[in-house]
């Protein structure tokens, strides 16, 4: 089946090196070598000759009758994807993707078989190597030596001639070792597949039909090694090859590479059923993000508008409150001493029990000069005009004011044109945070001057009685 | 997923997302508290209605629906002219300033349209300006009297009769120069078309006028003046209208030599200033200047029974309105409107030379203001304002006036003191409703109620919709009211609009300078009962 005819390596360069000297050995099918020796005997390297990974520089390795370094590169890779299969030092597995598609990849690859089927035989391959429940697992998910067992399942998914394996259970603990050895010699008893395993461990090289120890390139053909000391620590798996049940390596192969129709169609696979199904997850996670994205969303947009709705209808209230629930005018002016008047207006709580608050009235006074408005002094007369105010009922305010402005126009004969402004900050509470708001009032009195004379006034306009003092525009 | 947008964390965020909203309808609900709640009453209490239910108009927007084929007038009171809006486009299709025509002191204040066929090719209508000094009362620093400007020129109280041509306005005549008498408040068609009426508080006169089309000039039909004889003549200014007295209304008649009155202009004016609201309270305290105070009546508006025959003379300073008959122009009695009066007072001529007829009130509780007629003419409302806040109720469907009867009132619970106050009315064009502006002090805003006219009851408030809501106007098609509020002439103006049927906000039309006023133009005669005829 295999045949290694004069092969040598030689890696030229400064120091040239002969990794592989004239190495020569033939292997028929279902046979096991082991190829020992220490570390840079060039066991890999020729493995890797043998494998198809490392062109020899001289010799021939002829598989099932082919040259393999004759054929050019695409049919050697056809030759290594279909006749071989390889077992790494580690078990090299894509972390993308789950057990069972590490094991179906090479299949895939071939193009030989379609997808269902490949599927069918590599969920074969991992009950086989004992991972029939752990096919949905990513590597990353799975210890060493499973991991290792993955690997095998892939290497035997094109239904290899030749199984090459290269230190297979290196960096593994000794049980774990002793199991994946089992594994590999049982399925190459199990399979008839002819093994090349690298080794440097001697009881795993004594389980092989054959040994062949590498010696700075060359090779030494060893025997007698005692294959019973290895099965001895391989206890906790037992070996299928020792069961009472014997199966024949015929049916073994059938069971796992001839897959029925049934079987293929439980495990139909679709082109870009992979894609599919990531974006089957992809969809399954986005959804429900999406809808409570956008439900978290629409929460918190319903949250701000109902915040902004109640400050607005809070805004609607305290304008009502302050507009409609307080009534202020001028309620009276009168002579005051000298030139001065006394001007006294009313806060009225309009909206019944509950109290207003009016933070600092700032009223001013103007007369009209010309078609200006000219400021004149005004105080208050109460200490407490200047205060925050609790209006519950009416409370009166009275101010002073002192018009001594000696050009003011008249648009009544004789009478000042006088606006009162009142600028209030008024809350519900006396202690307000934002409902406050601020309303600025104007009214509007014609004054009759201290020195004005009465008749002379009635001589221009006619009153019922003597002229009143002030004279007040309605609100409307 | 990552750790940062774990399912945990989100799902999380959710639970939050779920109590925000609970917390945020808490603080919705929490916030709505503060506003007035109603409670029911019972026919003719002052109380409202379980199912009343309150609008904040406030929080709507400006309105850009086509409201219909229908032509708005407008005047824009101290603005100086008025402006026809095409409600279908929302395009003012011409305006007219009175200040272009020589007026100096034009304040554009109240209007009546004719009915025409297709306003959009003309109509025509009835302007009144306000006297001239009365651009003093609003508290403008004006020089407008200095600079000579309320003369012979400024005086107001025109009557302007302008015709819209179907591109712009022409003045085609001022009535109070034809006739003499210069009246400058409400003005109301003849539910015919064939004439229309106007008066004015300050001087107590109301005329009737003819229909002058085209080049022809305006005549008058009749025209009387109401004085008061308190019956304490002598006593306080407020006891002279309070202890009682007479009205005295006298035939007017024009000057053999001229042909016409002499009450153009300022002439014949009692007080000052016009007769604004609350204004009564000036003339109790002696405040309000004039020529003859005490003799104030208040006749400043008269309107229309849609049967035709009978108008209604309002007199506000005695709440009360004399029923004309104007197949013959003789009054015929006096609804007087106070809770607690009686309601049909009879009328005795005193003198035919001229015609004077009298009228005794024991006393007079309260003023009045607006009134108006059911477009059925089976109702008729006057606001009864200050000493008692509501609006008296007669039924006006027995032929002879002589047997109409005051037989409910609508009011409010916030009704009471003076303000705010029921103002202006209009009805829905089937009658099953009745519109009312009410007016608050300013710088509060208005609003305007709806009431059910088979109950009188308030069914619904419209709160907040602007400051010094005036008169209202509905589409004829059945569909819109319009509420004008003019901004106490400086503030914000514009028309709130809502539908007839289900009383549902539409938003607002802004409006060009404190418009006082609003009329839509009829198509048809018959839609006057829906007009400035039976209703202010």
């Amino acid at each position: 089946m295999l045949s290694v005819v004069s092969v040598a390596k030689n890696y030229s360069g400064e120091r040239s090196l002969d990794a592989v000297k004239n190495v020569s050995l033939e292997l028929g099918q279902g046979e096991s070598l082991a190829i020992v020796g220490r570390s840079g005997s060039g066991k890999s390297t020729l493995l890797g000759m043998i494998g198809g990974i490392s062109r020899p520089t001289a010799g021939e390795i002829i598989i099932d009758g082919v040259n393999q370094w004759s054929l050019d590169d695409n049919t050697r890779a056809e030759l290594r994807n279909q006749k071989l299969g390889f077992v790494f030092q580690f078990a090299s597995l894509l972390p993308s993707l789950r057990a069972i598609d590490n094991v179906a990849l090479p299949g895939l690859i071939s193009g030989k078989l379609k997808g269902e089927e490949v599927y069918a035989r590599a969920r074969a391959l991992l009950d086989r190597v004992g991972l029939a429940h752990r096919a949905e697992a990513y590597p990353g998910q799975l210890s060493g030596g499973e991991q290792r067992r993955v690997a095998i399942a892939r290497a035997l998914v094109n239904s290899p001639s030749l199984l090459l394996a290269d230190e297979p259970t290196a960096d593994l603990d000794e049980i774990t070792e002793a199991e994946i050895l089992n594994l590999l010699m049982d399925i190459h008893k199990a399979l008839n597949v002819t093994l090349v395993v690298v080794t440097h461990n001697p009881e795993i090289a004594a389980r092989a039909d054959r040994i062949m120890e590498m010696r700075k390139g060359e090779s030494f053909v060893k025997q007698g090694v005692s294959k019973q000391a290895v099965f001895d620590h391989a206890a906790p798996a037992k070996s299928q090859t020792e069961s009472s049940d014997v199966v024949s390596p015929q049916e073994t192969a059938r069971s796992i590479y001839e897959i029925s129709p049934q079987q293929a169609s439980a495990h139909r696979v679709k082109l870009g059923e992979g894609l599919e199904r990531f974006l089957g997850r992809f969809v399954m996670w986005l959804v429900p993000t999406c809808l409570i994205a956008w439900g978290l969303n629409w929460a918190v947009e319903k949250y701000e508008a109902d915040v902004i709705e109640a400050k607005a209808q809070q805004r609607l209230a305290l304008e009502e409150l302050g507009m409609q629930g307080l009534r202020a005018d001028v309620k009276n002016v009168e002579f005051g001493k000298g030139k001065t008047y006394l001007v006294t207006i009313y806060l009225r709580n309009t909206k019944g029990d509950d109290p207003l608050y009016v933070m600092s009235p700032t009223f001013r006074t103007f007369v009209q000069v010309g078609t200006s408005w000219l400021e004149i002094p005004t105080k208050p007369v109460k200490a407490a005009s200047a205060q925050v105010l609790k209006i519950a009922g009416t409370q009166m305010l009275t101010y002073e004011i002192e018009p001594d402005v000696p050009n003011f126009t008249q648009l009544l004969p004789y009478y000042m044109h006088v606006r009162f402004t009142n600028d209030m900050l008024i809350s519900p509470r006396s202690q307000p945070k934002d409902d406050l708001i601020e309303r600025n009032d104007s009214y509007y009195v014609y004054l009759k001057p201290h020195d004005a004379d009465d008749k002379a006034i009635l001589g221009k306009m006619k009153f019922p009685g003597k002229p009143p003092v002030w004279i007040p525009m309605p609100p409307h | 997923m990552s750790r940062i947008f774990s399912r945990r964390k989100i799902l999380g965020a959710a639970a939050l997302g779920a109590a925000g909203m609970v917390f945020g309808r808490k603080l919705l609900s929490e916030a709505g508290e503060g506003i007035s709640k109603w409670s029911a009453g019972g026919v003719g209490s002052n109380e409202l209605p379980a199912s009343t239910e309150i609008v904040n108009a406030g929080k709507l927007k400006q309105s850009f629906e086509q409201l219909g084929q229908y032509i708005y007038l407008t005047p824009q009171k101290l603005g100086g002219g008025t402006h026809a809006v095409d409600l279908n486009s929302g395009r003012t299709l011409a305006w007219i300033s009175y200040w272009n025509y020589g007026d100096s002191c034009p304040i554009s204040h109240h209007l009546a349209a004719y009915p025409s066929p297709d306003p959009y090719k003309g109509f025509e209508f009835i302007n009144s300006t306000q006297g001239g000094d009365n651009v003093m009362i609003y508290g403008l620093p004006t020089q407008i009297k200095e600079r000579g400007m309320l003369g012979k020129w400024g005086m107001g109280n025109h009557i302007y009769r302008v015709q819209f041509d179907g591109t712009a306005m022409n003045l085609m005549e001022d009535i109070a120069e034809t006739t003499g008498i210069g009246l400058g408040v409400h003005t109301t068609i003849y539910p015919d078309a064939s004439g229309f009426a106007g008066a004015d508080g300050q001087k107590d006169v109301c005329a009737f006028f003819n229909r002058a089309v085209g080049a022809e000039k305006t005549k008058v039909q009749m025209a009387f003046r109401a004085d008061w004889i308190g019956a304490t003549a002598n006593g306080g200014m407020e006891e002279n209208w309070s202890k009682g007295g007479k009205i005295r209304l006298t035939r007017l008649n024009a000057a053999k030599e001229t042909g016409k009155f002499e009450l153009e202009g300022t002439k014949g004016n009692k007080i000052d200033w016009e007769m604004v609201p609350m204004a009564e309270y000036l003339v109790y305290t002696g405040q309000l200047p004039g020529d003859s105070p005490r003799t104030l009546s208040g006749l400043d508006a008269v309107v229309h029974h849609p049967g035709g025959r009978y108008s209604a003379l309002i007199i506000r300073m005695l709440s009360c309105a004399i029923i004309v008959d104007r197949q013959n122009w003789e009054p015929v009695c006096c609804l007087h409107c106070p809770e607690g009066s009686p309601g049909n007072l009879p009328i005795a001529k005193v003198s035919s030379g001229p015609d004077t007829w009298e009228i005794k009130l024991d006393d007079v509780k309260c003023v009045g203001h607006e009134a108006g007629f059911s477009p059925d003419g089976k109702s008729f409302l006057m606001m009864n304002n200050i000493k008692q806040n509501n609006m008296a109720v007669f039924d006006t469907a027995d032929a002879d006036p002589r047997n109409w009867k005051k037989i409910t009132f609508v009011k409010d619970p916030t009704w009471s003191g003076d303000y705010p106050s029921p103002f202006h009315l209009c009805f829905s064009v089937d009658g099953s409703k009745m519109f009312v502006s009410v007016l608050y002090p300013k710088p509060a805003n208005s609003g305007c109620c709806v009431v059910d006219t088979k109950t009188w009851k308030i069914i619904k408030k419209f709160q907040n919709i602007g400051p010094d809501c005036q008169t209202m106007a509905v589409t004829y098609d059945g569909k819109y009211v319009f509420q004008i509020f003019s901004g106490f002439q400086r503030m914000s103006s514009g028309a709130f609009i809502f539908t007839q049927d289900t009383l549902e906000p539409i938003g607002y039309l802004p409006n060009f300078g404190g418009h006082h006023d609003c009329v839509i133009v009829p198509t048809k005669a018959e839609q006057l009962k829906n007009s400035r005829c039976t209703t202010l």
